[in-house]
């Protein structure tokens, strides 16, 4: 079967989590062929892969968000819209969840270009509508640029030539759930999605936080991308999220309960889980298995490892990842580095995390933001406990859920350098404390987040896909009589 | 043009029959004065031809006539395109980039036609070589003012344009007494040489203005070449525009009845050029209306719209303010079409009273009021085109003017054989480009939401071509050679480099206070 997987923002230019499952997908099925649908913000990265592709990857499709900016008006000719494509183009403008198999249509490689279409009266036309149901209380031209910025990259996308493939599975919502739906109905195919984090809570937080977007106009974006969840939750066939919270977050924002699929995440534990105990040196060493990304929040655990380093400073701290993701963040992180004057944390860049863990007595995570850490699962394949953030599902991977394993580790609170300080100095000053905690998640992981056993449930689930969309889609209560 | 409309304003505060004389008259010559004052001189010499049988009048006409028209038709190439270059900076406030830009066109027009134009003169073997030069010198000024005046009207001391004009105008007629009646010169001679020196005196006044009205220029005086290519349909507009008011003429010189060679390729229709003279100086009225009250009252509902537009404004407040816009703009341009029309009326009334005394037949009268009509028409054409080039449809320009001049030519080619109808190709012309700028601009109008919103790329592409390289590498270089002359002069260089900036910087504030 030839499977495209759609990843947006990630595999393969991206060292990280996300990339590293898509990876160990790949190698894990030989049996299926693999094209990579990549979606990513720049065409300097075009060809840049971290990763070396499988001999089972047939083929890639690299698509950058800046190519739009090369695009130039087509047609001057007037568009003329039908009924429903004008209502679908309004629903879509005011996020209530248009007919989407109308604007897949309707902005296919053999539809609409989408600059003829933003550069036509009919666009206006549409926006006043909606400007004048909906937001009247907003600048007009402000809404208008917003709207076109807004859309333009999603249309843009849903335009360019789409990779036939048996099933499509896409590894987020966002561009590439709507991508992915997108070619699903065009090749009537099914679709299968699968979410790390939850794509929406994430994009709603950095647009909160964003300061290039006026306030006024803040929910709009947010809507926008609930939309486009909406959109991949009733296209897909099969939902899978890593952990129940996170399926649980879904159904509110409106998947089907009947579609989804709980797979956590698997460990390679022939690798990790042979990783010999650390020899003992006199220093303890905390390994931070991440990227250097403002979301891992280096910067809170440097300011928690400057206290750790007042109260004991046979404690090493080691960065282990790539730090080329944002140069701007990373050399943030190394004045702060030096500002504080911290003389035992070390960026190691990337490395081999297997290797590199012989070296480590526990890991350390202190994002804000979460879904099942690869990293914490492969530190505590290898018997490494860990101190994290109570972000995402690290309390059920460190506390278990009735498993009767016990503790692997240590939850804080997201960006609490103190806390975070007090709990690195409580486990590194308790060498038994280590062992049992260690114990315990290597035990958790053996049994519940084997790699073998996470490959085998995305293998049953293609087969669900395969079947729901046979069946027609499973009802999602919208087309009832 | 704005500026001046609102300095001009001033002067007619209270109600005063005076005053609004007084603002009448400076906008008069601030918008044409260098044109009205020539076109005055030939109808001057005109009734003073009339009754004589020496040649040298018929002469001194022609090289003025070719002296005249030559010259709006060269400047014109460039007039909107200059207009567009210092809108431009005087909006992004950079003011030094101003002068620099209309040395570059007297370069740039002066001297390839400058050529052009001592060809032209040499065929003319009837005329002495120094009144050749003065003919060539006085074409040269006044294309070099009309060069200026793209500029000129960004400049809030009108009184000082006043003043200058009038001293040319003055100069003109006291230097011709002086040198007919005190020195006996030839009238050619005599004409030309105060032509020269009354023109000479309003350059140098004008120039004098905006060098205490813009600060030293900075960069290449080519620079503004740019917008050759980026505003092609400028430069169609600006030449289709002015040479339809005079195409019919030239025509008329040599396939006309009333055409006849005076010397070399010096020709002309001595009837029908008088009767367009006097014809164009109907069009007066409205390019002063435009000025003083069409771009004051519409071109404050104007800049709410596009406030509206640009700043906060709900949807409702655009629709507003475009309501307003609109209306403001249909009821300025029905006042500035009556007033015309009553002007015409009038004019044509008055004027064939004067014109039978002067000799002017039945036939020639009418051929005199149709060109009335068609000036009248063709100003309110102008003015729409220039009102199209507010809302930024340059196409819209080029297609009215460029209809203006196409009807004027092949109409008055195809009438040429019949002296009946002579006139009637300019009163369709006029209209026509009456018609096409109301119908065109209706349409934009109409659309304007689309127009301002909707055609606006989503993207900015920078363009690149041989012809922009070339024109910024001059600037990159000139650019250069000031920063080296700097450091090579040292502490002169430093102190012409200071001084510079505090004179950019003193202007500057002179320009914030103005506005506080």
């Amino acid at each position: 079967m030839r499977i495209c997987l759609v990843c947006e923002g990630c595999y393969p230019y991206v060292a990280g989590g996300v990339s590293s499952w898509v990876q160990s997908l790949i190698k894990s099925m030989p049996q299926h062929q693999f094209i990579i649908w990549a979606i990513a913000s720049n065409e300097s990265m075009e060809g840049n892969f971290v990763y070396e592709l499988p001999e089972n990857v047939v083929g890639i499709e690299e698509v950058f968000l800046d190519s739009m900016l090369n695009t130039r008006r087509t047609k001057k000719k007037k568009i003329v819209l039908s009924d429903s494509e004008t209502v679908a183009v309004y629903r879509m403008l005011t996020c209530t969840d248009p007919d989407w198999d109308v604007i897949f249509n309707l902005f296919s490689r053999d539809g609409l270009d989408p600059i003829d279409f933003l550069l036509d009266p009919s666009f206006l036309q549409i926006l006043k509508a909606v400007c004048e149901n909906e937001y009247s209380h907003l600048p007009f031209t402000d809404f208008f640029w917003t709207i076109r910025s807004m859309f333009l990259p999603i249309l843009y996308l849903i335009h360019n030539e789409m990779p036939e493939a048996d099933l499509y599975h896409s590894c987020s919502c966002g561009y590439a759930g709507m991508l992915a739906a997108a070619a699903s109905k065009y090749y009537d195919k099914p679709y299968m999605l699968t979410e790390h984090g939850i794509y929406t809570r994430e994009r709603e937080e950095e647009i909160l936080r964003a300061g290039w977007v006026a306030p006024m106009i803040k929910p709009l974006w947010i809507e926008m991308f609930y939309m486009f969840t909406r959109c991949a939750y009733r296209s897909a066939d099969v939902v899978t999220s890593l952990f129940e919270y996170a399926g649980g977050a879904q159904r509110e924002i409106g998947c089907d309960r009947k579609k989804q699929l709980v797979i956590p995440n698997g460990v390679n534990t022939d690798i990790f889980a042979n990783v010999p105990a650390k020899k003992p040196d006199g220093f303890i060493d905390v390994g931070a298995v991440i990227r250097v990304a403002p979301i891992k929040d280096i910067k809170t655990m440097l300011y928690a490892f400057a206290r750790v380093e007042q109260e004991n400073d046979r404690i090493r701290l080691h960065i282990i990842g790539p730090t080329d993701e944002n140069p701007e963040y990373y050399e943030e992180c190394r004045e702060l580095l030096s500002d504080l004057r911290l003389k035992n944390a070390f960026f190691t860049g990337r490395v081999n995390t297997a290797e590199y863990l012989e070296k480590i007595d526990f890991t350390l995570l202190s994002s804000i933001s979460e879904g099942m850490p690869l990293a914490t699962l492969e530190g505590m394949a290898a018997g490494r406990p860990a101190v994290t953030t109570n972000v995402g599902c690290c309390s059920e991977l460190l506390f278990g859920v009735n498993d009767g394993f016990g503790k692997a580790g240590i939850c804080v609170p997201a960006m609490h350098a103190k806390q975070l300080a007090d709990a690195i100095l409580q486990m590194a000053s308790d060498p038994k404390m280590i062992k049992a905690m260690g114990a315990n998640g290597r035990n958790r992981v053996l049994a519940f987040f084997r790699q073998t056993d996470m490959i085998n449930k995305y293998l049953s689930a293609y087969g669900k896909a395969i079947e729901n969309h046979k069946k027609g889609r499973v009802s999602d209560g919208r087309n009832r009589i | 043009m704005a500026g001046i409309g609102f300095e001009l304003k001033k002067v007619f505060k209270g109600n005063s029959i005076s005053k609004k004389l007084w603002g009448y008259s400076c906008a008069s010559i601030v918008v044409g004065g260098p044109t009205i004052l020539v076109i005055i001189v030939l109808v001057a010499l005109e009734s003073i031809a009339g009754s004589s049988a020496d040649a040298s009048w018929d002469i001194l006409l022609a090289l003025i006539t070719y002296a005249m028209i030559g010259a709006l038709l060269v400047a014109s190439i460039l007039t909107q395109i200059l207009a567009r270059w210092s809108a431009d900076h005087l909006f992004t406030k950079e003011y030094d980039r101003v002068l620099p830009a209309n040395y570059g066109a007297f370069l740039m027009l002066v001297v390839p036609f400058g050529i052009l134009a001592a060809g032209l003169l040499c065929t003319a073997d009837a005329v002495a070589l120094h009144d050749k030069i003065l003919t060539w010198l006085t074409w040269a000024l006044m294309t070099m003012i009309y060069i200026h005046m793209g500029s000129i009207t960004a400049i809030k001391k009108y009184v000082s344009l006043v003043i200058w004009f009038s001293l040319g105008a003055a100069a003109v007629i006291l230097s011709a007494l002086l040198f007919i009646r005190v020195l006996h010169m030839s009238n050619v001679t005599a004409i030309l040489l105060a032509m020269f020196i009354g023109y000479g005196i309003i350059f140098v006044g004008y120039t004098y203005s905006l060098h205490t009205e813009f600060p030293p220029g900075h960069g290449s005086i080519f620079r503004f070449a740019e917008y050759l290519d980026k505003y092609k349909s400028l430069l169609i507009c600006g030449f289709f525009g002015i040479a339809a008011s005079f195409v019919h003429i030239i025509i008329m010189w040599f396939f006309g009845d009333y055409g006849e060679q005076v010397t070399g390729l010096f020709y002309h229709a001595r009837v029908y050029d008088v009767s367009s003279f006097y014809a164009f100086l109907v069009a007066i009225p409205t390019n002063v209306l435009f000025v003083v009250s069409m771009e004051t009252r519409f071109y404050e509902k104007f800049r709410a719209y596009f406030s509206a537009v640009s700043s906060n404004g709900t949807l409702d407040d655009v629709r507003t303010a475009r309501r307003n816009m609109v209306h403001a703009l249909k009821s300025e341009l029905v006042r500035l079409e009556l007033i015309q029309l009553i002007v015409l009326i009038a004019y044509m009334a008055v004027m064939r009273f004067y014109l039978e005394t002067i000799g002017f037949t039945q036939t020639i009268l009418i051929l005199f009021f149709l060109l009335c009509i068609g000036y009248a028409a063709q100003g309110i054409g102008a003015s729409l085109v220039l009102l199209m080039l507010y809302f930024d449809d340059r196409k819209g320009a080029a297609i009215t003017a460029v209809s203006g001049f196409c009807v004027s030519a092949l109409l008055t080619l195809i009438l040429a054989p019949y002296p009946n109808l002579y006139g009637l190709s300019y009163a369709v012309a006029g209209l026509t480009m009456f018609l096409v700028g109301l119908i065109r601009l209706n349409y934009f109008i109409i659309d304007i939401d689309n127009n301002v919103f909707t055609r606006q790329p989503i993207f900015e592409f920078e363009r690149s071509n041989a012809f922009l390289r070339y024109v910024y590498r001059l600037d990159e270089k000139a650019l250069e050679k000031e920063k080296a002359f700097i450091k090579r002069r040292g502490r002169l260089g430093f102190d012409r480099l200071k001084l510079r900036e505090i004179e950019i910087g003193e202007f500057r504030e002179k320009e914030k206070g103005e506005k506080t």
